[in-house]
């Protein structure tokens, strides 16, 4: 389709990823330990905690998934902004899970678990956190070449591979050569230009369809349930719940991209202002986007071309296809000069995501897996190396499974199911082990264990247990926030049962009941 | 109230907010990143810079 994009906008990318490569390789002597690669050695501030913590979750990815989901819901799907908002800046004030966690002085979840409930829980949490993370983060490559073609104008599906491929290639470079320090440093420069870029395209993108048109073009697409998430028929309050629980309280205080941030900061008291803080972040990153979605619906109403491909029937189009609408329509109403500093931005956003979201799944699977498996200590060169292999690893897999799965909901359903096989038993196992005495290792393994069990909201892992038929000739289905909060529950029983089967009987170092004596 | 009110104010309010918090942090982050290359290149020790700025939430190093 028509775009704006020239070689102006060619030659900003181009210099913008090429100096944030040189800026991760230029700080990648001056990392000297692990603590120095994983969390920068604990000295992150406030003001800089909040614009890494922004611009780590302000990805291309966000941007994309929310975006659909604004077209796909209308003005209603603002509610999840909204939450997420409310849940962090109530984490913040109350230094809920994150309070306890930095003071246990952890640099991983898992590393937690070991400390509350032993070792073995420790690798099993921490396997399941690793595999839950990488799957989330299995269709980032797709969403994010999906993006740069379609804002590009190459929308061929061999253009949408290479794209693909040398995305993947420059994330390794950079995140194998620079840690934390560098994650940090392009954080922070994502984060202004970023917010810049899309701020200013938000005034655009209002302006050039109009608030008014907007919101006829929600009401004729939508109806009711365009506005009301609460309306039979649109989100329901069920997804609402499912969004408080996960677009609240698990992006802020259970993903471990969030806690690695808590961890990495100075004190409780920066932590939590950190929290506070960011909570106009958190609504942000989806906010910004999710109106951007909607904008693009209303455009699509108006333009015959974009109507035919992403509203076919009057009705938004598959999962795969509404991905494009938003770089579509950026493409077509940002002017020249703009349009290549988003996209750097966004590029420059897709790299930071990726590095944090790598960086933390390869030092999860070291850390909290292999070490503690293996019966001689392992030194920390021999670790860095390891988490730079599996780095590289992880990128072949995201790479195959980018082109091979076949996306049959929106991008945010999947990405807070998959999420879910991880923070369904965590979140359970947590606000068991940081507020609760009794609750024990055989509890915190089954509640992980049964907070797995969210994986069955995937709709082809349905299709290929034959679940979707059996559900059927009963007359249910089973979508994402069902089986999300089914595994919540799930896990909550399991940890009840087990701490009752098989109580505590030698209080671990991370026990509320021995919480003065360590620190 | 209507729905489409509700949602439009919320808009505009974030948004305000947003660029407040961007312009804020981008000026006191990168005081913050000043700070962290120079301690992380001396190996933790201060740097001229970090003595000249001590940190304002935990006092002086």
């Amino acid at each position: 389709m028509e775009t704006n994009f020239g070689i102006i906008d060619w030659l900003i990318v181009a210099g913008y990823l090429g100096a944030t490569v040189l800026i991760a390789l230029k700080v990648r002597n001056s990392e000297s330990g692990l603590a120095d690669f994983l969390v920068a050695g604990r000295g992150i501030r406030t003001s800089l905690g909040v614009a890494t913590m922004v611009g780590s979750e302000l990805g291309l990815v966000t941007v994309v998934y929310s975006a659909q989901k604004g077209f796909t819901g209308g003005l209603a799907a603002l509610h999840i902004p909204l939450v997420a908002g409310i849940v962090t800046l109530l984490v913040g004030w109350t230094g809920f899970i994150v309070g306890p966690l930095r003071r246990a002085g952890v640099m991983t979840i898992p590393e937690y678990y070991e400390q509350r409930f032993g070792r073995r829980i420790r690798v099993f949490g921490g396997m399941l956190l690793a595999f839950a993370g990488i799957l989330n983060m299995g269709l980032f490559l797709k969403a994010g070449s999906i993006f740069v073609t379609a804002l590009t104008g190459l929308e061929s599906a061999v253009a949408v591979k290479w794209v693909m491929t040398g995305l993947i290639a420059l994330v390794l470079v950079y995140v194998v050569s620079g840690g934390m320090v560098a994650v940090v440093i392009t954080d922070y420069i994502q984060f202004v230009v970023l917010s810049a870029g899309l701020l200013i395209s938000c005034v655009l993108a209002v302006r050039s369809v109009g608030w008014a048109e907007v919101v006829a073009a929600v009401e004729t697409v939508h109806d009711r349930a365009g506005f009301d998430p609460f309306a039979t028929g649109g989100f329901g309050a069920d997804y609402v719940i499912w969004m408080i629980f996960t677009a609240g309280l698990v992006s802020c205080a259970l993903w471990p991209t969030a806690v690695a941030r808590a961890c990495s900061a100075e004190s409780e008291a920066v932590v939590r202002r950190l929290y506070m803080l960011s909570s106009i972040g958190f609504v942000i990153r989806f906010l910004i986007p999710n109106l951007l979605g909607i904008c693009a619906l209303a455009y699509a109403v108006s333009e015959p071309a974009m109507a035919a491909r992403f509203l076919p029937g009057g009705a938004p189009a598959g999962s795969e296809e509404t991905l494009a609408a938003l770089p579509v329509f950026l493409g077509q109403i940002l002017p020249a000069g703009l349009i290549g500093l988003v996209a750097a931005g966004m590029l420059a956003a897709f790299m930071s995501t990726h590095d944090s979201y790598l960086l933390c799944w390869s030092s999860v699977l070291v850390q909290d897996v292999v070490a503690p498996l293996r019966r001689r200590e392992m030194t920390a060169k021999q670790r860095l190396l390891l988490i730079r292999i599996l780095i590289v690893l992880i990128g072949g897999f995201l790479l195959i499974w980018s082109l091979w799965y076949p996306l049959q909901q929106d991008l945010w359903d999947y990405m807070a199911v998959t999420g879910a096989v991880y923070f369904s038993g965590a979140f359970v196992v947590l606000v068991g082990g940081l507020y609760t005495r009794r609750a024990s290792p055989l509890g915190a393994g089954l509640a992980l264990a049964a907070g797995s069990c969210a994986a069955l909201g995937l709709a082809p892992l349905q299709q290929a247990l034959g679940l979707d038929a059996l559900l059927a000739s009963f007359g249910w289905s089973l979508d994402g926030e069902t089986a999300g909060l089914t595994s919540v529950a799930l896990a909550t029983t399991g940890m009840v049962i087990g701490s009752m089967v098989r109580p505590v009987t030698r209080p671990g170092p991370g026990h509320p009941a021995r919480a003065g004596e360590a620190s | 109230m209507s729905w489409a009110t509700f949602w439009g104010l919320f808009v505009l309010a974030s948004l305000l907010g947003y660029a407040l918090l961007v312009v804020v942090t981008a000026v006191g982050g990168w005081r913050d990143l000043r700070h962290l290359v120079g301690t992380q290149r001396t190996g933790g020790k201060p740097t001229p810079a970090s003595r000249r700025q001590p940190d304002r939430e935990t006092g002086p190093e």
